[in-house]
């Protein structure tokens, strides 16, 4: 790859900082939704709710926990390199179908997937394994899905929910190249 | 409310975690750190977002009338509740931290399941948040464009799949 991935150490900062400003929004969001309950409820209904989200809180710790083991294993079975090694040189069927694949076992949030989309697209990547990667990162991504789906949605609607993404990947990944070949301006 | 969770899930994430885990031990002996170091990470990240996500959405879940959403969106609203979800889903900010609470939200409030579909996949294909804040200034406008051109029409096609899905299975 031509181009150096973004320093880790950075990344490490800007994810603290949008961290904490994520952490207030919530925090002001919790707040503000706990007053406009109270106003509108009255005291007793802000006390079950905060009662009822502890107790969601409690069931909810192990899955998470196991999800966040799962991730982190991830992490270090499925290095960055390698997969951007794939997906760069590929390109055809197989490649939004590779493309799809690691997409949706690519750990991380959009810190870690825009910089890798970009390197890629330097390195010359086809755009349709580029979209088929973005799609299956964000639609079917196992990450999200031990982490937050599984734990929150249940294993039976997870399950439907995933099966109903598998070929949104792909499709989005010809679209993408048909529109590029019948307008080829696009490409730029 | 609180269960102990030895339920199918629970046990299925806790044997891909073991296996996982110990696939890390014996092929990456040297690793181990980097590993512990991701789920700090991951995990210090939702030590206190997770419980203000929850809280909030509790308290929404108790503003927002119940009725309303269930109808709006419920098994009954066929077509048009499944094109409403798209819309829905595509307008939350936010990564999962907030999404899952208020899926949650609006699934206790009666939402079917082929409309929660095309809801959460809406969410996760549009995600306003991230084209805004790291697709548009990493990508450029062109590449976002052809993105959203060649996407806009798969969160209501998750949501035909999983009714043909339904309808073929027999549960």
């Amino acid at each position: 790859m031509k181009h150096e991935p973004v320093p880790k150490l950075d990344v490490r900062k800007a994810r603290r900082k949008a961290g904490l400003r994520s952490t207030l929004l919530f925090l002001a969001l919790s707040t503000a939704a706990g007053v406009a309950c109270y106003v509108a409820k009255g005291p007793e209904a802000v006390t079950a709710r905060m009662v009822d989200a502890g107790y969601q809180i409690v069931s909810l710790l192990p899955h998470l926990l196991l999800g966040l083991v799962i991730a982190a294993a991830v992490t270090v079975l499925v290095p960055q390199q390698r997969v951007a090694r794939w997906l760069g040189a590929e390109s055809g069927m197989r490649g939004l179908v590779v493309a799809t694949c690691i997409g949706a076992i690519m750990p991380g949030g959009p810190f870690a997937s825009f910089p890798l989309v970009f390197a890629l697209s330097q390195a010359g990547a086809d755009i349709g394994a580029l979209i088929a990667f973005l799609i299956a990162w964000a639609a079917i991504g196992v990450n999200r899905l031990v982490i937050w789906e599984i734990p929150f949605m249940g294993l039976e609607f997870s399950a439907l929910r995933f099966a109903s993404s598998i070929p949104l990947p792909i499709i989005a990944g010809l679209i993408a190249r048909a529109l590029c070949t019948r307008y080829p301006q696009l490409r730029g | 409310m609180i269960a102990l969770p030895m339920d199918f899930a629970t046990l299925f994430m806790l044997a891909l975690a073991v296996v996982m885990v110990a696939m890390v031990l014996v092929r990456h002996p040297t690793r181990v750190g980097d590993m512990l170091a991701q789920f700090r990470d991951q995990g210090g990240a939702m030590v206190f977002r997770v419980p203000l996500a929850l809280l909030a959405a509790a308290f929404i879940g108790e503003l927002v009338p119940t009725q309303m959403i269930g109808a709006i969106l419920g098994e009954e609203s066929g077509i048009r509740g499944v094109f409403l979800a798209c819309v829905l889903g595509g307008l939350i900010p936010g990564g999962p931290m907030i999404s899952f609470p208020i899926a949650i939200v609006v699934w206790q409030m009666g939402a079917g399941q082929v409309q929660m579909v095309a809801f959460l996949a809406s969410w996760s294909i549009f995600a306003v948040h991230r084209i805004i804040s790291y697709e548009l200034p990493i990508m450029g406008p062109r590449f976002v464009a052809i993105r959203l051109a060649s996407s806009w029409m798969l969160p209501p096609l998750a949501g035909l799949l999983a009714f043909l899905i339904l309808v073929a299975s027999p549960f």
